[in-house]
């Protein structure tokens, strides 16, 4: 799952992950749309980069 | 918060003020160095977390409580005109 | 001292403040991030999880999920009445029931206080496959930043100095436009400053002027201060919140103090050998 919160800053990061990952899916460029989102510091702006989202092969042997 | 003194003369006060950290001891340094009063005043937390600071404070034999209270009195004024000029400026940007 | 609002919404702010000391803006920084207490989930009963993610996993989600209160109404639990044991004045629960296949959402806390609510209620907490349950009963309670960065009702609290570039003698070389990172300088018969408060003091453009023409340093007693809130209150309350704590410490001081002057010489014979 991702964070609720960035690591660093604590901003809470978490409820623009939805929009974020359909908007790449759809095509747009990852830091065009972090700014569109407001994340504007690189603590926070990693986070959204570097994830990947594992809940839903784990929950396949849940 | 718990004051232990440790020394106390006529113008040295040594004690260590117990739960407090950098927020209240460093504006509290910095207030009383605007003491033409004080001679020397520092204060030292030997390891953060873990131990209290200890505040050293030396006047030019004016009762160091007293100078002490004098300082706690300009800091809360200065908390108080704080609150209420940003209480003013954030009201006129509404 | 005097303020000015350079922007300023519910979560961001952005202050100007002249005539006061660095200690002074460091300590209201200090006391809003690590003093001001607000709500936050501590304390969960977990009474069926079949989801994925362990237990102290939703723990931990589920506590750094902001949650708006009105902070008159509680006390720390430490202060409390019950000896921190939990009561009405010092505590609410909250209750998570949902079943997959779904998100679970910060919004699907239900609480039993309706003046205590998530901030947002778009939070991811959890993914439910089909047949995945989480049952849930949280506890919020009031903290400080000090103990917990859940607590911690500021994020991203800082200040810098007001910058102060000085230009005289210039020969136009405009070499300083080029190297300024944030392209702040221009040259239209005269070299000037764009936006003076953007300067990142990093000084880039001194080092690039042969004559020495440009001087970058700050103006000792005035500070650009930025503060955004995590969502649990707005900035304004927070600011004013943080003065109201370090007020506190004073006059827990100054009270403190008193009490020493009163009975001052007994305590100290005995004190005075140990050190």
């Amino acid at each position: 799952m991702f964070p609720i919160r960035c690591f660093t800053c604590g901003k809470v990061i978490s409820r623009y992950w939805e929009e974020y990952k359909q908007r790449v899916k759809d095509g747009e460029e990852p830091g065009k749309i972090l700014n569109d989102l407001g994340i504007e510091r690189y603590c926070c702006r990693r986070i959204f980069l570097t994830h990947v989202e594992t809940i839903d092969i784990l929950s396949r042997y849940g | 918060m718990e004051l232990k003194v440790f020394e106390k003369r006529d113008d040295e006060l040594k004690m260590e003020i117990r739960g407090e950290d950098d927020t209240l001891l460093n504006v509290l340094e910095h207030t009383l160095l605007e003491d033409g009063r004080v001679l020397n005043i520092e204060y030292n937390i030997q390891f953060p977390y873990m131990s209290d600071p200890m505040l050293y404070l030396r006047t030019d034999g004016t009762e160091p409580i007293g100078v002490l209270l004098d300082a706690c009195e300009r800091l809360l004024e200065e908390c108080e005109e704080f609150k209420s000029k940003f209480e003013a400026a954030s009201e006129k940007t509404k | 001292m005097k303020i000015e609002v350079l922007k300023l919404s519910d979560e961001k702010g952005r202050f100007l403040l002249r005539e006061t000391s660095s200690a002074f803006v460091n300590a209201i920084r200090r006391s809003a991030m690590a003093e001001v207490p607000k709500m936050a989930v501590d304390y969960i009963n977990v009474y069926d999880n079949t989801s994925s993610l362990y237990d102290e996993i939703l723990a931990s989600r589920i506590g750094l999920i902001p949650l708006t209160a009105d902070l008159n109404s509680f006390i720390l639990p430490e202060e409390c009445e019950c000896g921190g044991e939990g009561c009405p004045s010092c505590q609410v629960s909250l209750t998570l029931t949902a079943e997959g296949a779904k998100m679970v959402y910060s919004g699907d806390l239900f609480s039993m206080d309706p003046s205590i609510q998530p901030s947002f209620p778009d939070i991811p907490i959890v993914k439910l496959a089909d047949g995945q349950r989480v049952m849930i009963e949280a506890v919020a309670r009031l903290g400080t930043g000090k103990k917990h960065a859940k607590w911690q009702p500021a994020v991203a609290c800082g200040y810098k100095n007001m910058p102060k570039i000085t230009i005289k003698d210039c020969d136009k070389c405009g070499k300083c436009i080029d190297e300024c990172p944030k392209q702040l300088l221009s040259l239209n018969k005269e070299l000037k400053v764009k936006d003076l408060m953007e300067c990142s003091l990093c000084g880039l453009c001194e080092k690039a002027c042969a004559l020495g023409a440009i001087e970058v340093g700050v103006e000792e007693d005035a500070f650009i201060f930025v503060v955004e809130s995590d969502g649990s209150m707005p900035v304004v309350e927070l600011m004013i919140r943080s003065a109201e704590e370090l007020g506190k410490k004073v006059l827990e001081l100054k009270e403190d103090l008193e009490s020493i002057q009163k009975d001052a010489g007994v305590a100290e014979i005995g004190q005075r050998r140990r050190t």
